[in-house]
């Protein structure tokens, strides 16, 4: 194996090694530990929704500033 | 030798320990500051009296001074150990974005909105209070509490979230840097290379504490816009008329609003949770020191409104009416009008652009570290954590290469990246709030009622100042 293979084979498991450890992040955080009180629902709802509409409206301020 | 006051003269035997011959000799201030005989000690200090005659002649004052005293030494050096995550991060919240806001605000507005950043500090102090709390009693980072508290969806958009806008902020802190060295004739090749150098270098030394303290003495350069402000004498009768007094100037507009927006979004940003959280639990701290850090984060506060305030005092008072673009032309400006205070302006924000970008890169690196379980403390070497320092690298250099580039709209980044910032950072603050309300994981120290009506009421502030905003944007007629 040349050196510029060996390179790359170790690039690609170091890659593969990332993608296994966010499936590890996921599979240890899958289920929430705080217990979702209705306030907090709506609360998350609310930020979720906020956030959408604001960052959507930005994102246009910021093309039309640029162009 | 006796000295008089008012007719009266008092004798006192002084107590043994405060023989000068006991290293008492140089704490005058402090002698003043707890003696209970002020009005008998003043004029003698003034009449020439040394504190070595004071303890000859055993005058003028009560015995327990010394307890006092001795008791405040005790209290100073409890507190210079637990010092350092809240004053660091207050401070580096005035960073190249920042003072480029404030200089800014100031040429626009005069002092008139120095009312507003008042506010902002005591805003600022309740948020980062909360991390305090968070980081000690959870012993978890705020990245990694948003992962196992609410989920991975959270988790990943927070995450993605803070990594974004930290980077983009990280450019504006070397937009900073390079436009402040600029005004001295240096390369922004040679800023870059030498600030990087410099910000690995700290890092890679191996203590928190090491890092730390050194970083609190960039925090103390921070402090240089107040010789800045009194070099060019302001009126300090209007100062005080036109600032403290709550009004908008020219009424509401999409431009005051904007320049609102940009001052909340450059006192409270996202990246200062999760950094001070990081680095509450880096330092060690736990519930005992939950006071500690408060009165740190309070101190910090403080601090980050005076340079807030004597940043608009500069630009304020010598540049109202101008066109200022950013902290650099205003520091360019001042060096026609008064040279000291210009290079003062200029030094400020290269200090401003450094301490910013060693609390941003490391509040990212930090963070990531947490939820991919890698080994992420400032006390670990870089054989032990080499994916937190190389991120932490790369994080930094990156940021970099992007200021070099010629022709960027970097004043323009460097507006929006706040206002991008003060919209993300509800959701950070209700995290927080559902965070900090959750008895499993608070116990006694989760939010009070009063906590939560003022942490509610910020968030509503934020919320309703980030939506107003945008109606600004999109219907610019609306509001004038």
């Amino acid at each position: 194996m040349n050196p510029t293979t060996k390179l790359s084979e170790r690039f690609k498991t170091r890659i593969a090694h990332q993608f296994e450890a966010i499936r590890d992040i996921n599979a240890k955080y899958k289920t929430p530990r705080i217990k979702m009180t209705p306030w907090a629902k709506a609360s998350l709802l609310g930020i979720r929704i906020y956030l959408i509409i604001l960052l959507s409206i930005l994102l246009y301020r910021f093309i039309t500033l640029i162009t | 030798m006796a000295y008089h006051w008012g007719g009266r003269q008092r004798w006192m035997s002084l107590p043994h320990d405060l023989s000068p011959d006991k290293g008492f000799g140089g704490c005058l201030f402090f002698f003043v500051l707890f003696s209970d005989d002020k009005a008998l000690i003043l004029p003698c200090l003034i009449q020439g009296a040394t504190l070595m005659d004071l303890s000859r002649e055993g005058i003028g004052f009560r015995a327990n001074f010394f307890y006092r005293y001795r008791r405040f030494i005790k209290t100073l050096k409890i507190y210079l150990v637990i010092a350092g995550p809240g004053i660091i991060v207050m401070i580096a919240d005035n960073d190249a974005g920042g003072i480029t806001t404030y200089t800014a605000t100031g040429a626009r507005f005069g002092f008139s909105l120095i009312w507003f950043l008042i506010l902002l500090g005591p805003i600022a102090y309740v948020i980062q209070e909360m991390t305090v709390r968070l980081g000690a009693v959870t012993k978890q980072g705020h990245a990694e509490a948003i992962f196992a508290s609410f989920g991975t969806f959270w988790g990943w958009f927070s995450l993605g979230d803070l990594l974004l806008v930290n980077w983009l902020t990280l450019i504006t802190e070397f937009i900073g840097m390079t436009a402040a060295l600029s005004i001295f004739g240096i390369n922004p090749i040679i800023t870059v290379t030498l600030v990087l150098i410099l910000l690995i270098g700290i890092i890679l030394q191996g203590r928190f504490w090491t890092w730390e303290k050194i970083v609190l003495i960039f925090c103390l350069l921070n402090l240089i816009y107040i010789p800045a402000a009194f070099l060019i004498h302001p009126d300090w009768n209007t100062i005080l008329n036109s600032g403290l007094i709550p009004h908008f100037q020219g009424g509401f507009s999409g431009d005051l609003f904007f320049f609102l927006m940009a001052n909340i979004g450059t006192t409270i940003a996202p990246w200062m949770v999760f950094f001070q959280q990081s680095a509450v639990v880096d330092k060690g701290m736990k519930e005992k020191d939950i006071p500690w850090g408060k009165f740190d984060t309070a101190i910090g506060a403080a601090f980050t409104v005076i340079v807030a305030i004597f940043c608009i005092v500069v630009t304020g008072t010598v540049l109202y009416g101008s066109n200022i673009a950013s902290a650099a032309d205003a520091a360019k400006a001042l060096l026609h009008i008064n040279q000291y205070a210009g290079v003062f302006l200029a030094i400020g924000l290269f200090d401003a652009g450094l301490l910013g970008a060693i609390c941003i890169s490391l509040a990212s690196s930090w963070a990531f570290g947490e939820v991919w379980g890698w080994a992420h403390s400032l006390n670990n070497k870089i054989k032990e954590a080499p994916w937190f320092y190389i991120l932490y690298i790369l994080i930094l250099v990156s940021a970099a290469l992007i200021v070099l580039i010629p022709g960027a709209p970097l004043v323009l980044i460097t507006l929006f990246v706040q206002v991008v910032a003060v919209t993300l950072l509800p959701a950070v603050l209700v995290f927080l709030m559902i965070l900090l309300n959750n008895e499993d994981l608070m116990g006694k120290y989760k939010n009070n009622l009063a906590q939560n009506i003022i942490s509610t009421s910020i968030i509503l502030f934020l919320i309703t100042l980030s939506t107003l905003y945008c109606i600004t944007v999109l219907f610019p007629n609306l509001i004038t």
